[in-house]
């Protein structure tokens, strides 16, 4: 059970029109656009406080008040009625609509009086359900009154001085005029600006009624029914759809000739130059690192180690750009040695295309009947999706970084990049000791990891020289799933396949002799049957126009469907 | 009620729509009792008894229908009793070729769509593996020697 206050509901409210004289003081009907609005099923168990806030609600014609005890009926209401409250005790229904009754819950000092509250459920036009709660009473006379909830959006409130309104309290008479406000509203005879009122403003009036309004409250018992249902409309089912473009364009990144190499290279810094040598340079500069002519002591005013400054020497799979002969100085002091220097740290490299033509033309040439893998030097082997380069052109490139032997593999596919593979294609020559172990290091870990696989997929697989083979291993579809190499690198790349290959499984086709004249290859092409000829099986057909019989019309779609030869 | 019926021998598969009929012999066939256009059984007092036991197949051009033989029952010397069902594919051929739909499967060359999926084909356990090799790759080899400073 809980109580839901109208808390920070703000009413819009419109004066209608200056209702007949309630005494001497004018009744105003006022129209709440934004009504108050709540809903009651029948399943609700709605409880009512009593408050006399109530009583500014409207005030139904012919209940008891002119008979009421002590004084004017609101009396009642602000004196025993407040506090108290009054579960429902039945719902029926009525020609107003839902009924909900609560009787005989109140105990008063006074004379048996018991009351009952109704409230009438009538749905407007939208379907919502507005209330609004009125008072009667029901006394030891045997005469029932009744608080009702009335579905309107109008109620009375009377003037009772300039900058003040007050509702028309339980009890009060009331001249039956709340449904001529409604009448007026609906004639349009009501005002439709509140300037035509002389006693309220427009913004005083709304104030004053949204201060009713929040002193307003009810409570539930039990969890309150949704206002309408779950969903509130919220994912009703609705036409969709068939608005694509079926442009199926795009716009595709460029290919890897497209693709420009950097301008800028590490070479053009001034702090490192890059060296082409030949293996009769490379000696020469061994012997002169090994000759007395290399005086240490000078290099150790430079640095501390004067192999500091080499940086390190590598075997690469490129032809270097040239950018002329330099003497090769360590430090500031040249060593007679000269040798051509790389104009670029970048180098591409075109491994060339291949047509992947269809191999049995049908859809089992794409996945996941056919499986297309690519071999990448330096790489290792990569599976590609059937479905992308199946009837394509694929074209492999290799953008090289000289330094520091990354190489990077495009895919492009009909001149598109869509795959785009890291590899390290530079083998490194040991100067000093700490390079030796370097190189050690990473065949083993290259090792290490295609090991780690071989056993998770519970095959061995053999390693030589950083290469990996027959890692992983795992069921598919019946089938065994091999990898066929782990990451090649370095001089594991050196020693491994030097050009790309594509490796490509394709279904071995069990195909009787005509069996097209037996059951027809697919088509689902809407045809005239008369262009049709030989077998034929047909998927929807609206059969008319023929002088058969019901049974005889039944049996030619029949046998239609099931395949006939024309 | 008498009617002329025409006694043939169909080479033809039973779904094919315009049928190649042997004819074999004409007679005069009764309707064995109140009995259905579409499974009728025909009375005929056949002349040769051999000859019509090797039909399979009857025209009645009284009843505007072709009809497949499913039965022969020779009722008495010379009388047959030929139990049928109406080919309602060779009585209708010109209104079913009218017809138009969305053909699922079709022997016509131009009428077939094989890269749609529906599992006409059976494939072996063993398939075509096949490698294609690009036409260049790494194919020179050179050393690159980095020095700090320029």
């Amino acid at each position: 059970m809980a109580t839901y206050q109208l808390t920070n509901y703000q009413a819009t409210v419109k004066l209608l029109d200056v209702g007949p004289p309630f005494g001497e003081i004018p009744v105003i009907a006022v129209k709440i656009l934004d009504p108050w609005i709540y809903t009651i099923t029948t399943s609700d168990s709605i409880q009512i406080p009593l408050e006399a806030q109530y009583n500014f609600l409207r005030v139904t014609a012919g209940y008891p008040c002119a008979v009421s005890p002590g004084g004017k009926y609101n009396d009642y209401i602000a004196s025993e009625f407040s506090s108290y409250t009054y579960p429902v005790t039945s719902t029926s229904r009525s020609e107003k609509g839902t009924e909900i009754e609560v009787r005989d819950t109140y105990a008063s000092s006074r004379d048996a009086l018991d009351f009952t509250i109704r409230m009438y459920d009538p749905p407007d036009s939208t379907g919502n359900a507005k209330y609004q709660l009125v008072n009667a009473g029901n006394r030891n006379d045997g005469r029932v009154g009744v608080f009702v909830v009335y579905h309107t959006d109008n109620f009375m409130i009377r003037c009772t001085g300039n900058n003040s309104i007050d509702c028309l309290h339980v009890g009060d008479p009331t001249p039956n005029s709340f449904d001529l406000c409604d009448n007026y509203k609906n004639s349009g005879l009501a005002v439709s600006d509140v300037s035509a009122c002389s006693v309220y403003s427009q913004s005083a009036l709304t104030k004053s009624v949204n201060s009713l309004i929040n002193s307003m409250y009810y409570t539930m018992r039990d969890t309150p029914a949704p206002s309408v249902e779950p969903y509130g409309g919220a994912g009703d089912s609705e036409a969709g759809g068939g608005d694509g473009t079926f442009d199926y364009s795009g716009n595709p990144p460029g290919d890897a000739g497209s693709f420009v190499l950097p301008n800028i290279s590490a070479a053009d810094t001034g702090f490192v130059t890059l060296y082409n040598p030949t293996m009769a340079q490379l000696k020469q500069l061994s012997n002169y690192l090994w000759s007395s002519s290399f005086d240490l002591n000078t290099f150790k005013k430079i640095v501390n180690d004067p192999m500091d400054l080499f940086l390190g020497l590598s075997i690469l799979p490129v032809l270097i750009p040239s950018g002329g002969m330099k003497e090769v100085g360590v430090g500031l002091v040249g060593t007679g040695v000269y040798m051509p220097v790389a104009s670029s740290q970048w180098v591409k490299v075109s491994c060339g295309s291949v047509d992947m033509s269809r191999l049995t033309g049908s859809y089992l040439d794409y996945d996941p009947y056919t499986t297309v893998e690519i071999y990448l030097p330096y790489i290792g082997v990569r599976t590609l999706k059937a479905d992308e380069v199946i009837g394509k052109k694929l074209t492999v490139t290799y953008n090289v970084d000289i330094l520091s032997g990354a190489c990077i593999a495009w895919i492009d596919i009909n001149y598109h990049c869509m795959y785009v593979y890291m590899g390290q294609c530079a083998t490194s020559v040991p100067i000093v000791s700490g390079d030796w172990t370097n190189l050690i290091n990473g065949i083993l870990n290259v090792a290490g990891s295609a090991i780690g696989g071989a056993v998770k997929g519970g095959v061995g697989g053999a390693i030589a020289g950083g290469v990996a083979a027959a890692a992983s291993v795992a069921v598919n579809d019946g089938k065994i799933s091999v990898e066929r190499s782990g990451n090649i690198s370095s001089a594991g790349g050196l020693l491994a396949p030097k050009r790309p290959f594509l490796i490509v499984s394709s279904p071995r086709i069990c195909k009787p002799k005509n069996q097209h004249t037996f059951e027809g290859y697919p088509s689902y092409i809407t045809a005239v049957i008369e262009n049709c000829s030989g077998y034929l099986q047909i998927e929807v057909a609206h059969i008319k126009n023929i002088r058969a019989t019901d049974e005889e019309m039944d049996e030619i779609k029949s046998l239609l469907l099931s395949g006939v030869i024309v | 009620m008498s009617f002329d019926i025409t006694l043939g021998y169909s080479k033809s598969p039973k779904i094919q729509l315009t049928k190649e009929i042997v004819e074999i012999a004409t007679y005069t066939g009764t309707l064995k009792e109140e009995t259905s256009l579409i499974d009728p059984v025909v009375l005929v007092y056949v002349d040769l008894l051999s000859e019509v036991r090797k039909s399979n197949y009857m025209i009645i051009p009284q009843f505007g229908r072709k009809y497949f033989i499913t039965n022969i029952t020779v009722v008495r010397d010379n009388l047959v009793a030929f139990e049928c069902h109406v080919d309602v594919l060779s009585t209708y051929e010109d209104s079913i070729r009218n017809q138009t739909g969305i053909v699922k499967r079709s022997e016509q060359t131009n009428m077939q769509n094989l890269y749609l999926n529906d599992g006409f084909f059976k494939v072996y356990q063993n398939p075509h593996v096949i490698e294609y090799e690009f036409p260049l790759g790494f194919t020179e080899y050179e050393f690159v020697l980095a020095m700090a400073g320029s």
